[in-house]
């Protein structure tokens, strides 16, 4: 099992939807930069435990849909799949709420719905 | 005949001639007047069944005496125990099942009171483009989003379909308020967001208060 925790390998204020939104802490930079190569890189049948609460106060929608569900969107994995491989944890109980909205995103996203169209950072 | 009429009799009744009739053997009175006699043996049948009632009620108390146990006394102790035992438990009830009203009430207002800060924040935020307040008020709108979906998971599961209402509700607005180009540099103004936030706010806190 690999760990993912988004507050100390990604970003203690995760924010916006693009990497044009917010530099290196959107929800864009963290699927590419981290969520997929990490789930690249996991064998078969392990999972990646994510951390969501771990330093982070809060999540906006933006960053968790763009995040997660894009993941789904722009084909690179089935929402079954991902599902199957991820398994989000916290314990402060304050945040079932971003992990109910995670797996909503992802089970009501469409795969491969959407090109995949690099932003630019915002200046 | 002598005392044929009422008035005659009524004061012969009441007369020492009556009185004196009343020492006659009763064949003497029959044989004198009869009809006195029959008014006589009809009083005497009447004391009779007075006499067997009066017997009766008197055995009864005596039954009655006899069957009194060690506990007869305490009776009416035992009963005002036992009701204020049982007006102790209603008060207990009702005034616990008052103050649980209370509570889910002030939590209501509570949450009624933080779903209208997040309206005026999130109107003010999205009815005008990118700003420099944006910082601080997405701050605030992620803070109280999350308090409020905080206060909802409190809310007691004997208010299961109201949790369930609510807990839509923040879900929705959570999805309105920070989805689309929130915490972007490129967000424009959004007129019509703004007005489905405020008609999302103004649902819910209807149903709010029809339920408190």
């Amino acid at each position: 099992m690999k760990t993912l925790n988004i507050g100390k390998d990604f970003s203690v204020d995760p924010i916006g939807r693009y990497r044009s939104d917010g530099d290196k802490r959107s929800g864009e930079a963290f699927r590419e930069d981290f969520l997929k190569p990490t789930l690249q890189s996991l064998a078969l049948n392990e999972i990646l435990e994510i951390i969501i609460d771990d330093g982070v106060e809060s999540y906006g929608s933006s960053f968790l849909s763009e995040g997660f569900a894009g993941m789904v969107k722009y084909g690179y994995i089935t929402k079954e799949e991902l599902l199957k491989k991820i398994e989000i944890k916290y314990t402060n109980e304050d945040f079932e709420f971003f992990k109910k909205k995670i797996l909503g995103y992802i089970a009501a996203a469409k795969y491969n719905s959407k090109v995949y169209v690099p932003t630019q950072p915002y200046v | 005949m002598l005392l044929q009429n009422t008035t005659l009799k009524s004061t012969f009744l009441h007369s020492p001639m009556f009185e004196y009739a009343c020492t006659f053997s009763s064949l003497q009175l029959c044989n004198a007047c009869p009809e006195y006699s029959a008014l006589i043996n009809e009083n005497i049948l009447t004391n009779e069944k007075l006499r067997v009632s009066i017997d009766l009620l008197n055995a009864t108390l005596l039954r009655q005496e006899n069957n009194i146990n060690v506990f007869t006394p305490y009776i009416p102790i035992i009963a005002v125990i036992i009701g204020s035992i049982a007006a102790y438990f209603f008060t207990r009830y009702h005034w616990s099942f008052s103050e649980k009203k209370k509570i889910e009430a002030d939590h209501l207002g509570k949450i009624s009171t933080l779903i209208s800060d997040i309206e005026k924040i999130s109107i003010g935020y999205w009815i005008e483009a990118h700003n420099k307040d944006d910082v601080e008020n997405e701050i605030y709108i992620k803070s109280k989003i999350k308090l409020l979906a905080k206060y909802v998971k409190n809310i007691g599961k004997e208010q299961e379909s109201k949790k369930n209402d609510l807990n839509d509700f923040a879900s929705n607005l959570y999805d309105l308020v920070t989805g689309d180009d929130f915490e972007s540099h490129n967000r424009m103004a959004s007129k019509n967001k703004a007005g489905l936030i405020a008609f999302l706010c103004a649902d819910i806190l209807a149903n709010i208060s029809s339920h408190k």
